[in-house]
Protein backbone atom coordinates (compact mmCIF):
# COMPACT_ATOMS: atom_id res chain seq x y z
CA UNK A 1 0.00 0.00 0.00
CA UNK A 2 2.48 2.24 0.71
CA UNK A 3 4.44 1.43 -2.39
CA UNK A 4 1.41 2.05 -4.58
CA UNK A 5 1.03 5.49 -2.31
CA UNK A 6 5.04 6.33 -3.34
CA UNK A 7 4.09 5.25 -7.17
CA UNK A 8 1.49 7.47 -7.26
CA UNK A 9 2.79 10.25 -5.46
CA UNK A 10 5.99 10.05 -7.80
CA UNK A 11 3.99 9.84 -11.11
CA UNK A 12 1.09 12.35 -10.58
CA UNK A 13 2.36 15.06 -8.57
CA UNK A 14 6.05 14.92 -8.43
CA UNK A 15 7.07 13.90 -12.07
CA UNK A 16 4.05 14.06 -14.23
CA UNK A 17 5.78 12.96 -17.41
CA UNK A 18 7.21 10.36 -16.18
CA UNK A 19 4.03 8.02 -16.71
CA UNK A 20 4.20 9.00 -20.29
CA UNK A 21 7.36 8.15 -20.91
CA UNK A 22 7.18 4.80 -19.17
CA UNK A 23 4.19 4.38 -21.45
CA UNK A 24 5.93 5.61 -24.78
CA UNK A 25 9.01 3.14 -23.56
CA UNK A 26 6.62 0.60 -22.70
CA UNK A 27 4.08 0.57 -25.40
CA UNK A 28 2.93 -2.98 -26.05
CA UNK A 29 2.81 -3.83 -22.25
CA UNK A 30 0.95 -0.21 -21.69
CA UNK A 31 -1.25 -1.28 -24.04
CA UNK A 32 -1.83 -4.79 -22.54
CA UNK A 33 -2.34 -3.57 -19.58
CA UNK A 34 -4.54 -0.42 -20.56
CA UNK A 35 -7.03 -2.82 -22.41
CA UNK A 36 -7.28 -5.26 -19.22
CA UNK A 37 -5.31 -8.10 -20.16
CA UNK A 38 -7.55 -8.11 -23.43
CA UNK A 39 -10.62 -9.48 -21.76
CA UNK A 40 -13.25 -8.06 -23.29
CA UNK A 41 -11.61 -9.09 -26.93
CA UNK A 42 -10.76 -12.58 -25.49
CA UNK A 43 -14.64 -13.22 -24.56
CA UNK A 44 -16.12 -11.55 -27.09
CA UNK A 45 -14.09 -14.17 -29.31
CA UNK A 46 -14.49 -16.58 -27.41
CA UNK A 47 -18.30 -16.51 -26.34
CA UNK A 48 -20.05 -13.72 -27.29
CA UNK A 49 -19.20 -14.07 -31.35
CA UNK A 50 -19.77 -18.10 -31.34
CA UNK A 51 -23.39 -17.69 -29.11
CA UNK A 52 -23.86 -14.72 -32.07
CA UNK A 53 -23.07 -17.21 -34.62
CA UNK A 54 -25.10 -20.15 -33.39
CA UNK A 55 -28.22 -18.00 -32.38
CA UNK A 56 -28.55 -16.42 -36.09
CA UNK A 57 -27.47 -19.91 -37.48
CA UNK A 58 -30.61 -21.42 -35.45
CA UNK A 59 -33.30 -17.99 -36.03
CA UNK A 60 -32.17 -18.06 -40.02
CA UNK A 61 -31.43 -21.50 -40.91
CA UNK A 62 -32.97 -23.85 -37.67
CA UNK A 63 -36.26 -21.68 -37.42
CA UNK A 64 -37.08 -20.07 -40.36
CA UNK A 65 -35.87 -22.44 -43.10
CA UNK A 66 -36.44 -25.80 -40.93
CA UNK A 67 -39.38 -24.91 -38.51
CA UNK A 68 -41.48 -23.03 -40.36
CA UNK A 69 -40.49 -24.85 -43.91
CA UNK A 70 -40.49 -28.31 -42.50
CA UNK A 71 -41.87 -27.69 -39.17
CA UNK A 72 -45.55 -25.81 -38.20
CA UNK A 73 -45.81 -24.24 -41.16
CA UNK A 74 -44.36 -26.25 -43.28
CA UNK A 75 -46.41 -29.01 -42.43
CA UNK A 76 -49.38 -26.56 -42.56
CA UNK A 77 -48.64 -25.53 -46.13
CA UNK A 78 -47.96 -29.56 -47.14
CA UNK A 79 -51.64 -30.61 -45.66
CA UNK A 80 -53.26 -27.52 -47.48
CA UNK A 81 -51.28 -28.70 -50.87
CA UNK A 82 -52.38 -32.50 -49.77
CA UNK A 83 -55.89 -31.10 -49.41
CA UNK A 84 -56.05 -29.62 -53.01
CA UNK A 85 -54.84 -32.82 -54.54
CA UNK A 86 -57.17 -34.44 -52.60
CA UNK A 87 -60.31 -32.40 -53.01
CA UNK A 88 -59.57 -31.93 -57.23
CA UNK A 89 -60.16 -36.12 -57.27
CA UNK A 90 -63.56 -35.60 -56.18
CA UNK A 91 -64.77 -34.48 -59.52
CA UNK A 92 -68.25 -35.38 -59.74
CA UNK A 93 -68.10 -37.66 -62.54
CA UNK A 94 -69.46 -41.22 -61.71
CA UNK A 95 -66.88 -42.93 -64.13
CA UNK A 96 -64.71 -41.70 -62.19
CA UNK A 97 -65.95 -42.84 -58.83
CA UNK A 98 -66.21 -46.48 -60.52
CA UNK A 99 -62.73 -46.46 -61.75
CA UNK A 100 -61.13 -45.56 -58.48
CA UNK A 101 -63.37 -48.58 -57.48
CA UNK A 102 -62.03 -50.92 -59.73
CA UNK A 103 -58.35 -49.58 -59.28
CA UNK A 104 -58.72 -49.90 -55.53
CA UNK A 105 -60.00 -53.70 -56.32
CA UNK A 106 -57.11 -54.38 -58.51
CA UNK A 107 -54.51 -53.31 -56.26
CA UNK A 108 -56.42 -55.01 -53.47
CA UNK A 109 -56.30 -58.62 -55.26
CA UNK A 110 -52.90 -57.62 -56.16
CA UNK A 111 -51.57 -57.04 -52.91
CA UNK A 112 -53.06 -60.07 -51.62
CA UNK A 113 -51.58 -62.92 -53.71
CA UNK A 114 -48.72 -61.22 -53.85
CA UNK A 115 -47.94 -60.76 -50.23
CA UNK A 116 -50.46 -62.51 -47.89
CA UNK A 117 -52.09 -65.09 -48.92
CA UNK A 118 -52.80 -67.69 -51.86
CA UNK A 119 -51.65 -70.81 -51.07
CA UNK A 120 -52.09 -72.48 -54.37
CA UNK B 1 -89.84 -82.59 -50.49
CA UNK B 2 -87.78 -82.83 -47.14
CA UNK B 3 -90.00 -83.00 -44.09
CA UNK B 4 -87.65 -79.87 -42.32
CA UNK B 5 -88.19 -77.26 -45.36
CA UNK B 6 -91.74 -77.88 -44.82
CA UNK B 7 -91.94 -77.01 -41.10
CA UNK B 8 -92.04 -73.69 -39.24
CA UNK B 9 -89.15 -72.22 -38.54
CA UNK B 10 -88.64 -70.98 -35.26
CA UNK B 11 -90.10 -67.19 -35.79
CA UNK B 12 -89.08 -65.94 -32.06
CA UNK B 13 -85.49 -64.37 -32.58
CA UNK B 14 -87.18 -62.87 -35.89
CA UNK B 15 -89.95 -60.76 -34.17
CA UNK B 16 -88.83 -57.55 -34.46
CA UNK B 17 -88.33 -57.41 -37.36
CA UNK B 18 -91.47 -58.93 -38.58
CA UNK B 19 -93.21 -56.56 -36.47
CA UNK B 20 -91.18 -54.03 -38.59
CA UNK B 21 -92.03 -54.90 -42.09
CA UNK B 22 -96.02 -56.25 -40.98
CA UNK B 23 -95.84 -52.43 -39.83
CA UNK B 24 -94.27 -51.06 -42.93
CA UNK B 25 -96.73 -53.15 -45.06
CA UNK B 26 -99.68 -51.89 -43.07
CA UNK B 27 -98.49 -47.66 -42.67
CA UNK B 28 -97.91 -47.95 -46.49
CA UNK B 29 -101.82 -48.77 -46.86
CA UNK B 30 -102.36 -46.30 -44.67
CA UNK B 31 -100.56 -43.71 -46.61
CA UNK B 32 -101.60 -44.86 -49.74
CA UNK B 33 -105.07 -44.18 -48.92
CA UNK B 34 -104.80 -41.16 -46.89
CA UNK B 35 -102.08 -39.15 -49.21
CA UNK B 36 -99.84 -36.87 -47.66
CA UNK B 37 -102.13 -35.24 -44.52
CA UNK B 38 -101.93 -38.72 -42.97
CA UNK B 39 -97.79 -38.00 -43.18
CA UNK B 40 -97.71 -36.96 -39.76
CA UNK B 41 -99.59 -39.92 -38.30
CA UNK B 42 -97.23 -42.56 -40.32
CA UNK B 43 -94.13 -40.63 -38.78
CA UNK B 44 -95.36 -41.13 -35.46
CA UNK B 45 -96.68 -44.78 -35.93
CA UNK B 46 -92.84 -45.55 -37.68
CA UNK B 47 -90.94 -43.88 -34.62
CA UNK B 48 -93.25 -46.04 -32.13
CA UNK B 49 -92.90 -48.65 -34.27
CA UNK B 50 -89.02 -48.79 -33.96
CA UNK B 51 -89.20 -48.05 -30.07
CA UNK B 52 -91.39 -51.12 -29.74
CA UNK B 53 -88.97 -52.73 -31.72
CA UNK B 54 -85.93 -51.54 -29.95
CA UNK B 55 -87.97 -52.39 -26.39
CA UNK B 56 -88.10 -56.05 -27.31
CA UNK B 57 -84.68 -56.50 -28.37
CA UNK B 58 -84.05 -54.96 -24.99
CA UNK B 59 -86.36 -56.55 -22.50
CA UNK B 60 -86.84 -60.11 -23.98
CA UNK B 61 -84.59 -61.16 -26.49
CA UNK B 62 -84.47 -64.62 -27.86
CA UNK B 63 -81.04 -66.24 -28.93
CA UNK B 64 -80.82 -68.54 -31.03
CA UNK B 65 -80.69 -69.49 -35.07
CA UNK B 66 -83.33 -70.01 -37.67
CA UNK B 67 -84.28 -70.74 -40.91
CA UNK B 68 -82.18 -73.76 -40.64
CA UNK B 69 -79.15 -71.55 -39.16
CA UNK B 70 -79.36 -68.40 -42.12
CA UNK B 71 -80.64 -66.03 -39.22
CA UNK B 72 -78.90 -65.44 -36.06
CA UNK B 73 -79.45 -63.85 -32.95
CA UNK B 74 -76.97 -63.12 -30.01
CA UNK B 75 -75.93 -60.70 -28.05
CA UNK B 76 -73.63 -59.09 -30.65
CA UNK B 77 -76.65 -58.71 -33.26
CA UNK B 78 -78.77 -57.38 -30.63
CA UNK B 79 -76.45 -54.59 -29.27
CA UNK B 80 -76.02 -53.25 -32.79
CA UNK B 81 -79.49 -53.70 -33.72
CA UNK B 82 -80.34 -51.44 -30.56
CA UNK B 83 -77.79 -49.22 -32.40
CA UNK B 84 -79.19 -49.01 -35.22
CA UNK B 85 -82.71 -48.58 -34.16
CA UNK B 86 -82.10 -45.88 -32.12
CA UNK B 87 -80.05 -44.14 -35.28
CA UNK B 88 -82.82 -44.59 -37.51
CA UNK B 89 -85.43 -43.56 -34.76
CA UNK B 90 -83.69 -40.57 -34.19
CA UNK B 91 -83.56 -39.92 -38.31
CA UNK B 92 -87.12 -39.75 -38.03
CA UNK B 93 -87.85 -37.56 -35.53
CA UNK B 94 -85.70 -34.95 -36.67
CA UNK B 95 -87.20 -35.02 -40.20
CA UNK B 96 -90.13 -33.93 -38.85
CA UNK B 97 -89.60 -30.22 -38.46
CA UNK B 98 -87.43 -30.28 -41.71
CA UNK B 99 -90.44 -31.76 -43.45
CA UNK B 100 -92.84 -28.67 -42.02
CA UNK B 101 -90.37 -26.28 -43.15
CA UNK B 102 -89.33 -27.58 -46.43
CA UNK B 103 -92.35 -28.96 -47.88
CA UNK B 104 -90.54 -32.20 -48.05
CA UNK B 105 -93.89 -33.77 -46.11
CA UNK B 106 -93.79 -37.26 -47.92
CA UNK B 107 -95.31 -40.42 -46.18
CA UNK B 108 -93.15 -43.00 -47.75
CA UNK B 109 -90.25 -41.23 -46.24
CA UNK B 110 -90.72 -43.00 -42.73
CA UNK B 111 -91.93 -46.07 -44.38
CA UNK B 112 -88.81 -46.52 -46.26
CA UNK B 113 -86.42 -45.60 -43.38
CA UNK B 114 -88.65 -48.46 -41.51
CA UNK B 115 -88.03 -50.74 -44.48
CA UNK B 116 -84.21 -49.93 -44.89
CA UNK B 117 -83.65 -50.52 -41.12
CA UNK B 118 -85.49 -54.32 -41.33
CA UNK B 119 -82.32 -54.56 -44.26
CA UNK B 120 -79.98 -52.98 -41.67
CA UNK B 121 -81.33 -56.06 -38.86
CA UNK B 122 -81.17 -58.86 -41.31
CA UNK B 123 -77.72 -57.82 -42.44
CA UNK B 124 -76.36 -57.88 -38.57
CA UNK B 125 -78.29 -60.88 -38.02
CA UNK B 126 -76.77 -62.81 -41.28
CA UNK B 127 -75.22 -66.24 -40.72
CA UNK B 128 -75.19 -66.98 -44.22
CA UNK B 129 -74.05 -65.38 -47.45
CA UNK B 130 -77.38 -65.28 -48.66
CA UNK B 131 -79.37 -64.14 -46.02
CA UNK B 132 -76.57 -61.28 -45.89
CA UNK B 133 -77.11 -60.59 -49.53
CA UNK B 134 -80.56 -59.93 -48.97
CA UNK B 135 -80.27 -57.82 -46.00
CA UNK B 136 -77.57 -55.35 -48.23
CA UNK B 137 -80.21 -55.77 -50.92
CA UNK B 138 -83.18 -54.70 -48.77
CA UNK B 139 -81.31 -52.23 -47.49
CA UNK B 140 -79.58 -50.55 -50.36
CA UNK B 141 -82.82 -50.96 -52.30
CA UNK B 142 -84.67 -48.48 -49.64
CA UNK B 143 -81.98 -45.96 -49.32
CA UNK B 144 -81.41 -45.41 -52.87
CA UNK B 145 -85.01 -44.21 -53.16
CA UNK B 146 -84.43 -42.21 -49.62
CA UNK B 147 -81.55 -40.78 -51.33
CA UNK B 148 -83.64 -39.08 -53.94
CA UNK B 149 -86.94 -38.64 -52.39
CA UNK B 150 -87.00 -35.50 -52.91
CA UNK B 151 -87.81 -35.48 -56.49
CA UNK B 152 -87.50 -31.67 -57.80
CA UNK B 153 -84.67 -31.04 -56.05
CA UNK B 154 -81.65 -31.81 -59.11
CA UNK B 155 -79.01 -32.18 -56.17
CA UNK B 156 -81.08 -34.82 -54.61
CA UNK B 157 -81.81 -36.84 -57.87
CA UNK B 158 -78.10 -37.12 -58.71
CA UNK B 159 -77.22 -37.91 -55.31
CA UNK B 160 -79.73 -40.35 -55.91
CA UNK B 161 -78.66 -41.77 -59.22
CA UNK B 162 -75.18 -41.56 -57.90
CA UNK B 163 -75.85 -43.79 -55.03
CA UNK B 164 -77.60 -45.70 -57.16
CA UNK B 165 -74.86 -47.01 -60.22
CA UNK B 166 -72.42 -47.15 -57.76
CA UNK B 167 -74.13 -49.15 -55.21
CA UNK B 168 -75.15 -51.65 -58.16
CA UNK B 169 -71.38 -51.76 -58.94
CA UNK B 170 -70.74 -52.74 -55.38
CA UNK B 171 -73.32 -55.19 -55.13
CA UNK B 172 -72.11 -57.09 -58.49
CA UNK B 173 -68.60 -57.17 -56.66
CA UNK B 174 -70.40 -58.33 -53.31
CA UNK B 175 -71.77 -61.25 -55.33
CA UNK B 176 -68.70 -61.88 -57.37
CA UNK B 177 -66.86 -61.92 -54.23
CA UNK B 178 -69.61 -64.26 -52.56
CA UNK B 179 -70.23 -66.56 -55.58
CA UNK B 180 -66.00 -67.49 -55.13
CA UNK B 181 -66.16 -67.89 -51.26
CA UNK B 182 -69.34 -70.27 -52.14
CA UNK B 183 -66.85 -72.14 -55.19
CA UNK B 184 -63.91 -72.40 -52.98
CA UNK B 185 -65.45 -73.43 -49.56
CA UNK B 186 -68.98 -75.27 -50.97
CA UNK B 187 -70.64 -73.39 -48.14
CA UNK B 188 -72.59 -70.53 -47.96
CA UNK B 189 -73.18 -70.70 -44.04
CA UNK B 190 -70.83 -69.03 -41.79
CA UNK B 191 -70.53 -72.05 -39.70
CA UNK B 192 -69.86 -74.09 -43.07
CA UNK B 193 -67.04 -71.90 -44.36
CA UNK B 194 -65.71 -71.88 -40.96
CA UNK B 195 -64.89 -75.52 -41.26
CA UNK B 196 -63.74 -75.29 -44.44
CA UNK B 197 -60.74 -73.56 -44.12
CA UNK B 198 -59.08 -76.19 -42.03
CA UNK B 199 -55.40 -75.24 -43.83
CA UNK B 200 -53.71 -72.55 -41.93
CA UNK B 201 -53.60 -70.36 -44.92
CA UNK B 202 -56.79 -69.51 -47.82
CA UNK B 203 -56.44 -70.63 -51.31
CA UNK B 204 -56.00 -68.25 -53.82
CA UNK B 205 -60.00 -68.31 -55.14
CA UNK B 206 -60.78 -67.81 -51.67
CA UNK B 207 -58.78 -64.60 -51.32
CA UNK B 208 -59.92 -62.98 -54.51
CA UNK B 209 -63.60 -64.10 -53.63
CA UNK B 210 -62.37 -62.57 -49.63
CA UNK B 211 -60.90 -59.01 -51.79
CA UNK B 212 -64.06 -58.67 -54.24
CA UNK B 213 -66.30 -58.94 -51.19
CA UNK B 214 -64.53 -56.55 -48.98
CA UNK B 215 -64.63 -54.08 -51.70
CA UNK B 216 -68.55 -54.51 -51.47
CA UNK B 217 -68.97 -54.19 -48.23
CA UNK B 218 -66.97 -51.67 -47.97
CA UNK B 219 -68.61 -49.93 -50.17
CA UNK B 220 -71.16 -49.40 -47.68
CA UNK B 221 -69.18 -48.32 -45.23
CA UNK B 222 -67.76 -45.48 -47.32
CA UNK B 223 -63.98 -46.62 -46.90
CA UNK B 224 -61.62 -45.38 -49.29
CA UNK B 225 -61.16 -46.52 -51.87
CA UNK B 226 -64.93 -46.79 -52.41
CA UNK B 227 -65.70 -43.82 -50.65
CA UNK B 228 -66.42 -41.35 -53.46
CA UNK B 229 -69.76 -41.53 -53.25
CA UNK B 230 -70.38 -40.35 -50.19
CA UNK B 231 -69.27 -36.56 -50.15
CA UNK B 232 -71.26 -36.15 -52.96
CA UNK B 233 -74.28 -37.96 -52.30
CA UNK B 234 -74.05 -36.72 -48.46
CA UNK B 235 -74.10 -33.29 -49.61
CA UNK B 236 -77.17 -33.21 -52.56
CA UNK B 237 -79.21 -35.79 -50.49
CA UNK B 238 -81.64 -33.71 -47.96
CA UNK B 239 -80.37 -32.94 -44.62
CA UNK B 240 -82.60 -35.95 -42.60
CA UNK B 241 -81.70 -38.29 -45.13
CA UNK B 242 -78.04 -36.87 -44.79
CA UNK B 243 -78.24 -37.45 -41.29
CA UNK B 244 -79.94 -41.34 -41.64
CA UNK B 245 -77.35 -42.09 -43.60
CA UNK B 246 -74.28 -41.13 -41.32
CA UNK B 247 -75.12 -42.90 -38.71
CA UNK B 248 -77.25 -46.58 -38.84
CA UNK B 249 -76.27 -47.83 -42.54
CA UNK B 250 -72.50 -47.54 -41.25
CA UNK B 251 -73.48 -49.46 -37.74
CA UNK B 252 -74.72 -51.95 -39.68
CA UNK B 253 -72.48 -52.39 -42.78
CA UNK B 254 -69.89 -52.77 -40.08
CA UNK B 255 -71.76 -55.05 -37.75
CA UNK B 256 -72.18 -57.30 -40.42
CA UNK B 257 -68.37 -56.73 -41.90
CA UNK B 258 -67.24 -57.57 -38.22
CA UNK B 259 -69.40 -60.97 -38.08
CA UNK B 260 -68.23 -61.84 -41.52
CA UNK B 261 -64.87 -61.87 -40.62
CA UNK B 262 -64.59 -63.55 -37.70
CA UNK B 263 -67.40 -65.69 -37.97
CA UNK B 264 -66.73 -67.73 -41.04
CA UNK B 265 -62.69 -66.18 -42.04
CA UNK B 266 -61.63 -65.83 -38.72
CA UNK B 267 -59.16 -69.02 -39.12
CA UNK B 268 -57.39 -66.84 -42.20
CA UNK B 269 -57.06 -63.81 -40.40
CA UNK B 270 -53.31 -63.08 -42.36
CA UNK B 271 -54.92 -62.97 -45.78
CA UNK B 272 -57.58 -60.38 -45.08
CA UNK B 273 -55.75 -58.63 -42.52
CA UNK B 274 -53.05 -56.49 -44.84
CA UNK B 275 -56.55 -55.31 -47.00
CA UNK B 276 -58.20 -53.90 -43.72
CA UNK B 277 -54.64 -52.20 -42.67
CA UNK B 278 -54.67 -50.49 -46.18
CA UNK B 279 -58.15 -49.73 -46.42
CA UNK B 280 -58.12 -48.55 -42.51
CA UNK B 281 -55.00 -46.13 -43.43
CA UNK B 282 -56.36 -44.72 -46.52
CA UNK B 283 -59.53 -43.85 -45.08
CA UNK B 284 -58.17 -42.10 -41.74
CA UNK B 285 -55.71 -39.90 -44.44
CA UNK B 286 -58.51 -39.20 -46.64
CA UNK B 287 -61.10 -38.25 -44.01
CA UNK B 288 -58.23 -36.06 -42.34
CA UNK B 289 -57.01 -34.45 -45.70
CA UNK B 290 -59.57 -33.66 -47.45
CA UNK B 291 -62.08 -32.47 -45.25
CA UNK B 292 -59.73 -29.63 -44.45
CA UNK B 293 -60.70 -28.18 -47.83
CA UNK B 294 -64.56 -28.17 -47.25
CA UNK B 295 -66.82 -25.21 -46.76
CA UNK B 296 -70.26 -27.26 -46.63
CA UNK B 297 -71.46 -28.84 -42.86
CA UNK B 298 -72.66 -31.86 -44.62
CA UNK B 299 -69.38 -32.49 -46.84
CA UNK B 300 -67.54 -31.97 -43.78
CA UNK B 301 -69.49 -34.74 -41.66
CA UNK B 302 -68.96 -36.82 -44.93
CA UNK B 303 -65.02 -36.77 -44.78
CA UNK B 304 -65.18 -36.89 -41.16
CA UNK B 305 -67.36 -40.25 -41.46
CA UNK B 306 -65.25 -41.55 -43.88
CA UNK B 307 -61.82 -40.70 -41.62
CA UNK B 308 -64.22 -42.19 -38.42
CA UNK B 309 -64.62 -45.89 -40.19
CA UNK B 310 -61.04 -45.82 -40.95
CA UNK B 311 -60.54 -45.19 -37.48
CA UNK B 312 -63.19 -48.29 -36.88
CA UNK B 313 -61.14 -50.03 -39.74
CA UNK B 314 -57.96 -50.37 -36.93
CA UNK B 315 -60.34 -52.42 -34.39
CA UNK B 316 -61.34 -55.00 -37.17
CA UNK B 317 -57.55 -55.30 -38.10
CA UNK B 318 -56.72 -56.51 -34.63
CA UNK B 319 -59.10 -59.38 -35.25
CA UNK B 320 -58.94 -60.12 -31.75
CA UNK B 321 -61.41 -59.56 -29.10
CA UNK B 322 -60.45 -56.39 -27.29
CA UNK B 323 -60.24 -55.01 -30.95
CA UNK B 324 -63.71 -55.67 -31.80
CA UNK B 325 -64.80 -54.71 -28.70
CA UNK B 326 -63.06 -50.63 -28.82
CA UNK B 327 -64.97 -51.05 -32.81
CA UNK B 328 -68.29 -51.69 -30.55
CA UNK B 329 -67.63 -49.11 -27.71
CA UNK B 330 -66.25 -46.87 -31.45
CA UNK B 331 -69.56 -47.21 -33.04
CA UNK B 332 -71.74 -46.24 -30.37
CA UNK B 333 -69.67 -43.00 -29.79
CA UNK B 334 -70.10 -42.70 -33.18
CA UNK B 335 -73.34 -42.53 -33.36
CA UNK B 336 -74.24 -40.15 -30.42
CA UNK B 337 -71.99 -37.82 -32.11
CA UNK B 338 -72.93 -38.35 -35.44
CA UNK B 339 -76.61 -37.62 -34.14
CA UNK B 340 -75.66 -34.75 -32.28
CA UNK B 341 -73.71 -32.98 -34.68
CA UNK B 342 -77.32 -33.39 -37.54
CA UNK B 343 -79.28 -32.21 -34.91
CA UNK B 344 -76.96 -29.19 -34.94
CA UNK B 345 -76.75 -29.02 -38.88
CA UNK B 346 -80.87 -29.63 -38.99
CA UNK B 347 -81.16 -26.78 -36.93
CA UNK B 348 -79.15 -24.49 -39.38
CA UNK B 349 -82.26 -22.72 -40.47
CA UNK B 350 -83.01 -18.85 -41.43
CA UNK B 351 -85.96 -16.91 -42.10
CA UNK B 352 -84.84 -17.35 -45.94
CA UNK B 353 -84.36 -21.41 -45.71
CA UNK B 354 -81.85 -24.03 -44.52
CA UNK B 355 -78.03 -23.24 -45.07
CA UNK B 356 -75.07 -25.32 -44.49
CA UNK B 357 -71.65 -23.60 -45.00
CA UNK B 358 -69.75 -23.25 -42.44
CA UNK B 359 -69.12 -19.54 -41.87
CA UNK B 360 -72.86 -19.83 -41.25
CA UNK B 361 -71.90 -20.98 -37.86
CA UNK B 362 -70.44 -17.70 -36.87
CA UNK B 363 -71.08 -16.24 -33.30
CA UNK B 364 -73.64 -18.83 -32.49
CA UNK B 365 -72.10 -18.41 -29.47
CA UNK B 366 -73.45 -14.85 -29.01
CA UNK B 367 -76.63 -15.76 -30.88
CA UNK B 368 -77.66 -19.30 -29.66
CA UNK B 369 -74.97 -19.75 -26.66
CA UNK B 370 -76.31 -23.30 -25.56
CA UNK B 371 -76.31 -24.56 -29.61
CA UNK B 372 -72.60 -23.32 -29.53
CA UNK B 373 -71.67 -25.35 -26.31
CA UNK B 374 -73.21 -28.48 -27.29
CA UNK B 375 -71.97 -28.35 -30.39
CA UNK B 376 -68.31 -27.69 -29.15
CA UNK B 377 -68.69 -30.63 -26.77
CA UNK B 378 -69.72 -32.87 -29.79
CA UNK B 379 -66.58 -31.55 -31.58
CA UNK B 380 -64.13 -31.91 -29.13
CA UNK B 381 -65.15 -35.21 -29.14
CA UNK B 382 -64.78 -35.97 -32.54
CA UNK B 383 -61.35 -34.88 -31.73
CA UNK B 384 -60.92 -37.27 -29.71
CA UNK B 385 -60.11 -35.25 -26.22
CA UNK B 386 -60.65 -36.90 -22.95
CA UNK B 387 -63.00 -37.25 -20.99
CA UNK B 388 -65.19 -37.16 -23.61
CA UNK B 389 -66.68 -40.46 -25.20
CA UNK B 390 -64.86 -40.21 -28.41
CA UNK B 391 -61.81 -40.49 -26.90
CA UNK B 392 -62.34 -43.86 -25.11
CA UNK B 393 -63.96 -45.05 -28.59
CA UNK B 394 -60.20 -44.33 -30.43
CA UNK B 395 -58.21 -45.16 -26.97
CA UNK B 396 -60.05 -49.15 -26.84
CA UNK B 397 -59.35 -49.23 -30.73
CA UNK B 398 -55.61 -47.83 -30.91
CA UNK B 399 -54.91 -50.03 -27.72
CA UNK B 400 -55.76 -53.46 -29.12
CA UNK B 401 -54.14 -52.88 -32.64
CA UNK B 402 -50.64 -51.82 -30.62
CA UNK B 403 -51.69 -55.22 -28.49
CA UNK B 404 -52.20 -57.64 -31.73
CA UNK B 405 -48.76 -55.82 -32.80
CA UNK B 406 -50.01 -53.37 -35.33
CA UNK B 407 -47.95 -50.11 -34.29
CA UNK B 408 -47.40 -48.55 -37.28
CA UNK B 409 -50.73 -48.17 -37.67
CA UNK B 410 -51.91 -46.77 -33.94
CA UNK B 411 -49.11 -44.30 -35.44
CA UNK B 412 -50.45 -43.12 -38.57
CA UNK B 413 -54.10 -43.45 -37.07
CA UNK B 414 -52.60 -40.94 -34.56
CA UNK B 415 -51.17 -38.33 -36.78
CA UNK B 416 -54.49 -37.89 -38.88
CA UNK B 417 -56.00 -37.66 -35.50
CA UNK B 418 -53.79 -34.76 -35.08
CA UNK B 419 -54.71 -33.64 -39.20
CA UNK B 420 -58.14 -33.84 -38.44
CA UNK B 421 -58.50 -32.08 -35.27
CA UNK B 422 -58.12 -28.98 -37.36
CA UNK B 423 -61.28 -29.10 -38.86
CA UNK B 424 -63.27 -30.15 -36.09
CA UNK B 425 -61.72 -26.72 -34.04
CA UNK B 426 -62.33 -24.37 -36.89
CA UNK B 427 -65.58 -25.24 -36.45
CA UNK B 428 -65.71 -24.23 -32.87
CA UNK B 429 -63.69 -21.66 -33.90
CA UNK B 430 -65.82 -20.23 -35.95
CA UNK B 431 -68.98 -20.52 -33.70
CA UNK B 432 -67.20 -19.03 -30.94
CA UNK B 433 -64.52 -16.00 -32.80
CA UNK B 434 -65.87 -15.07 -35.68
CA UNK B 435 -68.83 -11.90 -35.96
CA UNK B 436 -71.93 -13.29 -35.99
CA UNK B 437 -73.57 -12.97 -39.62
CA UNK B 438 -77.58 -13.50 -38.80
CA UNK B 439 -79.39 -15.21 -36.17
CA UNK B 440 -80.91 -19.07 -36.43
CA UNK B 441 -84.51 -19.82 -35.96
CA UNK B 442 -85.40 -21.12 -32.51
CA UNK B 443 -84.42 -25.10 -32.25
CA UNK B 444 -87.21 -27.03 -32.57
CA UNK B 445 -88.60 -29.49 -29.47
CA UNK B 446 -87.36 -32.50 -31.67
CA UNK B 447 -83.78 -30.98 -32.54
CA UNK B 448 -83.05 -30.38 -28.24
CA UNK B 449 -84.06 -34.02 -27.26
CA UNK B 450 -81.88 -35.03 -29.94
CA UNK B 451 -78.92 -33.15 -29.35
CA UNK B 452 -79.66 -33.15 -25.01
CA UNK B 453 -79.40 -36.78 -24.74
CA UNK B 454 -76.45 -37.21 -27.32
CA UNK B 455 -74.11 -34.46 -25.90
CA UNK B 456 -75.55 -35.86 -22.52
CA UNK B 457 -74.05 -39.49 -23.89
CA UNK B 458 -70.85 -38.24 -25.24
CA UNK B 459 -70.41 -35.52 -22.00
CA UNK B 460 -70.97 -37.81 -19.39
CA UNK B 461 -69.59 -41.23 -20.86
CA UNK B 462 -67.04 -41.25 -18.69
CA UNK B 463 -68.89 -40.75 -15.35
CA UNK B 464 -70.63 -44.08 -15.85
CA UNK B 465 -69.30 -46.25 -18.34
CA UNK B 466 -70.08 -49.37 -16.92
CA UNK B 467 -73.66 -50.39 -18.95
CA UNK B 468 -72.08 -49.47 -22.65
CA UNK B 469 -68.61 -50.92 -21.87
CA UNK B 470 -70.16 -54.22 -20.57
CA UNK B 471 -72.98 -54.72 -23.37
CA UNK B 472 -70.16 -54.47 -25.39
CA UNK B 473 -67.85 -56.69 -23.83
CA UNK B 474 -71.06 -59.15 -23.56
CA UNK B 475 -71.17 -58.73 -27.63
CA UNK B 476 -67.95 -59.31 -28.54
CA UNK B 477 -67.51 -61.55 -26.45
CA UNK B 478 -70.26 -63.81 -28.33
CA UNK B 479 -68.16 -63.91 -31.73
CA UNK B 480 -64.88 -65.52 -29.89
Amino acid sequence: MIAGFIIAYVFYIAKPDMPKALAERHQPLYKFLLNKWYFDELYDFLFVKPAMALGRFLWKRGDGTVIDGLGPDGVASRVQQVTGWVVRLQSGYIYHYAFAMLIGVAFFVTLAMFSGGGVH
Amino acid sequence: MNAELLAIPDLMPVMPEILLVLGAMVLLMVGAFGGEKSTPLVTGICVALLTVAGLILLVSPHYGTTFNGAFIQDAFSQYMKVLVLIGSGFAIAMSVAYARSQNFDRFEYPILIVIATVGMMLMLSANDLISMYLGVELQSLALYVVASINRDSVRSTEAGLKYFVLGALSSGMLLYGMSFIYGFTGHTDFVGIAAALTEERASLGLVFGIVFMLAGIAFKISAVPFHMWTPDVYEGAPTPVTAFFAAAPKIAAFGMLIRVLIEALGDVTTDWQQIVVFIAIASMALGAFAAIGQKNIKRLMAYSSIGNMGYALVGLAAGTEAGVHGLIVFMTAYLAMTLGAFACILSMRRKEGMVEEISDLAGLSKTNLPMAVLLAVIMFSLTGLPPLIGFFGKFYVFIAAMDAGLAPLVVIGLVTSVVAAYYYLRVIKVMFFDDATGEFLPMSGEMKIVLGLSSAVVGLFFIMPEPIMNAAANAAGVLF
